[in-house]
């Protein structure tokens, strides 16, 4: 099993400087010159040459790329070139718990609306509640996420909106984020209106798994001893029959998890949340390789990580699994 | 119906002994379309053949402005008129008019999109699933490189290398045209559509009847073409449908950010419509600027998705009943 995991790891490694290469090799094609945007209206071809120098733009790619990784193991992923001095590591601290937290909420709440109605979908199958379901799912899995956000976005400013006395206007799920640690509930009320409006197709195809998953595992024959043994309906559904369906879901989810990163860009604009989508749209506008490169690795990272730590935990769900590995 | 709900049926018939249909029977019989699937193909039918023809015709520009005008609520419903059903939009521009037109480059970026990525990721993918070995594990570990990035931010930077090329020294805005943003999410789509087709080759090279032209001599090519690429198809056109509509809501959302096809005021993509009337003032003042366009993209969005599964159903079916 160790031998396992360590070498699932493993794999992780190619697929990391591969990815840093293309990203790298791709900010190189780039021609819009970064010496010249940090240095505005300013530049000279001295300064200019100066500040390529600086900026390693004279090297071949080879040895700038060696160079990024050698410091980007190391947790220094460079200063940006747009903001002097700004380290990227500091860039990344400011958003990257903005994206993780509204990630993390999204797939939560997909997960509390697709759990409950995908089981039962699966436990009545072809039932008047199942087909309204499904239709329903089927159409919210259409909706674009940018058309869905302002739709909620509308929504909760008119539902939500409070007029203080002194004709100050708020509104409680539209307001600043807040870091969770700092305030919880505020944080979960600033979250909550993009997470909804994620939620509305996520949960779609969150169902649509569970419900075929499950619908399948009840025509296991354990299911039926299950219910020769006279164990109710809601019993064998919670105990016997959700755990084998799972599977799928978990991939789904952790795939979900990671790829929200990066795609939560245009959400985060409709709600105006600095989170790291953004941070990378800016820095590709500014040529401002450090962080896009930086912002894009770590969110590769995250996502890597995430399907192989699930990946690994198949093994410890399934006791299938766990005995098919032990054979390889 | 699924199958499994199908599945689930038999099963139960077969419990409570009632007469059990012959196993082959049910499947013969070919579930019709239903009413649903043809409105769907009505709907995509009506948008291209109404934005050819839009973009055929040059539209003068209409000069009410209702963002300049007095700015009250429910000053939108006040521009709809015979001349505009659906109302003037903050552009000062007939919405109906832009909705028509704007679907050009969706329609066409989702289309060049598919098909490049069928093209090179329907090839790779045979190939890799007929020959497996070597060659296999270099283009699957490629294709798992590609899938490990982030795709918005990596659609957004492969934009941002085509849309430089030529340029010197200033850094421009992200500016795109039709080809390159198709080029963008077509090479995002070669993976996805790489892992699916070459699943679906290792399935069918070991079916006897490619054994069977082996075994007669038949040269590789031919037995990619002639043997494994039409049962592969098949299944791959109904992924196409979907994948085509999942172009269409990142174009959109491309477009809404900016990057997407047009520039400057030229608004001739939903997105871009959707984004100039998304301000939450202008949102709140009038939402339907911003949902008509919305509403459409949703709709044919929709009627891909219900188009590409009703195919796929019957396309199960059929292979089912082999």
């Amino acid at each position: 099993m160790l031998k396992y995991i360590l070498r699932r790891f493993a794999m992780v490694i190619p697929v990391l400087v591969a990815v840093t290469m293309l990203c790298t090799a791709m900010l190189s094609l780039l021609p819009g010159d970064a010496a010249a945007v940090a240095l505005g209206v300013n530049a000279t071809p001295e300064l200019l040459a100066e500040k390529r120098h600086e900026f390693g733009l004279d090297r071949p790619f080879p040895v700038r790329y060696a160079k990024w990784a050698g410091n980007a193991v190391r947790g220094d992923f460079g200063t940006s070139w747009k903001y002097d001095g700004v380290q990227v590591i500091d860039l990344v601290k400011q958003s990257f718990p903005v994206s993780v937290t509204l990630a993390i909420l999204c797939v939560l709440l997909s997960l509390l609306i697709a759990i409950p109605l995908g089981v039962y979908s699966a436990y009545r199958v072809g039932g008047r509640l199942d087909r309204a379901i499904n239709t329903f799912a089927f159409g919210t899995l259409s909706v674009p996420g940018f058309v869905a956000g302002l739709a909620v976005l509308l929504l909760f400013s008119a539902l939500f909106k409070r007029v203080g006395d002194d004709g100050t206007v708020s509104n409680i799920f539209l307001r600043d984020y807040v870091p969770f640690f700092d305030n919880p509930i505020r944080c979960l009320q600033s979250l909550f209106a993009p997470a909804v409006a994620v939620s509305i197709s996520q949960s779609a195809g969150f169902l649509r798994i569970i419900r075929t998953d499950m619908a399948t595992t009840l025509q296991d024959d354990f299911v039926l001893m299950a219910k020769s043994k006279g164990m109710s309906d809601r019993y064998i559904l919670a105990r016997h029959a959700f755990r084998p369906s799972s599977f799928t879901l978990m991939t789904v989810v952790g795939v979900a998890v990671g790829q929200l990163l990066g795609n939560l860009l245009i959400i985060e604009g409709i709600f105006t949340l600095n989170g790291l989508g953004g941070k990378v749209f800016q820095a590709i506008n500014d040529r401002d390789y450090p962080v896009t490169l930086g912002v894009v690795c770590i969110i590769t990272v995250v996502f890597v990580l995430t399907t192989t730590v699930i990946d690994v935990l198949y093994g410890v769900v399934d006791p299938r699994v766990r005995f098919a590995r032990k054979l390889a | 119906m699924t199958a499994v709900a199908e599945q689930r049926e038999q099963s139960a018939a077969a419990v409570t002994s009632e007469p059990v249909p012959s196993v082959a029977a049910p499947l013969l019989v070919r579930k019709p379309w239903g009413l649903a699937f043809w409105v769907a193909v009505g709907w995509l039918v009506s948008v291209v053949v109404s934005t050819i023809v839009a973009n055929l015709v040059d539209w003068k520009k209409e000069v009410d402005f209702l963002g300049t005008v007095d700015v009250t609520e429910g000053r939108w419903s006040k521009t709809i008129s015979a001349t505009h059903p659906f109302g003037l939009n903050f552009g000062g521009n007939d919405i109906l008019v832009d909705l028509v037109r704007g679907a050009k480059n969706s329609l066409v970026i989702a289309a060049a999109t598919v098909i490049l990525g069928f093209l090179v990721g329907g090839t790779l993918g045979m190939v890799a699933g007929y020959f497996r070995g070597r060659v296999d594990t270099i283009l699957s570990f490629f294709a798992n490189v590609l899938l490990s990035v982030p795709p918005l931010l990596f659609i957004l930077l492969m934009i941002a290398v085509l849309s430089s090329r030529g340029g010197t020294g200033e850094a421009q805005a992200l500016s795109s045209s039709v080809g390159k943003v198709s080029l963008a999410l077509g090479i995002l789509s070669i993976p996805q559509i790489f892992r699916v087709v070459r699943a679906s080759t290792i399935q069918f090279s070991q079916r006897e009847f490619v054994m069977a032209a082996r075994a007669m001599g038949a040269k590789v090519p031919r037995i990619l073409w002639g043997d494994i690429l039409p049962n592969v198809a098949k299944p791959m056109l109904a992924y196409g449908l979907v994948s085509a509509g999942a172009v269409m809501v990142i174009e959109g959302g491309l477009s809404f950010l900016g990057v997407g096809v047009g520039s400057g005021t030229d608004t001739t993509a939903w997105g871009k419509q959707i984004s100039a009337a998304s301000q939450r003032a202008d949102l709140e003042r009038a939402p339907m600027v911003a949902f008509i366009p919305g509403l459409a993209l949703f709709l044919t969005v929709l009627a891909f998705n219900y188009i590409g599964d009703k195919a796929r159903e019957r396309l199960e079916n059929k292979q089912a009943a082999l």
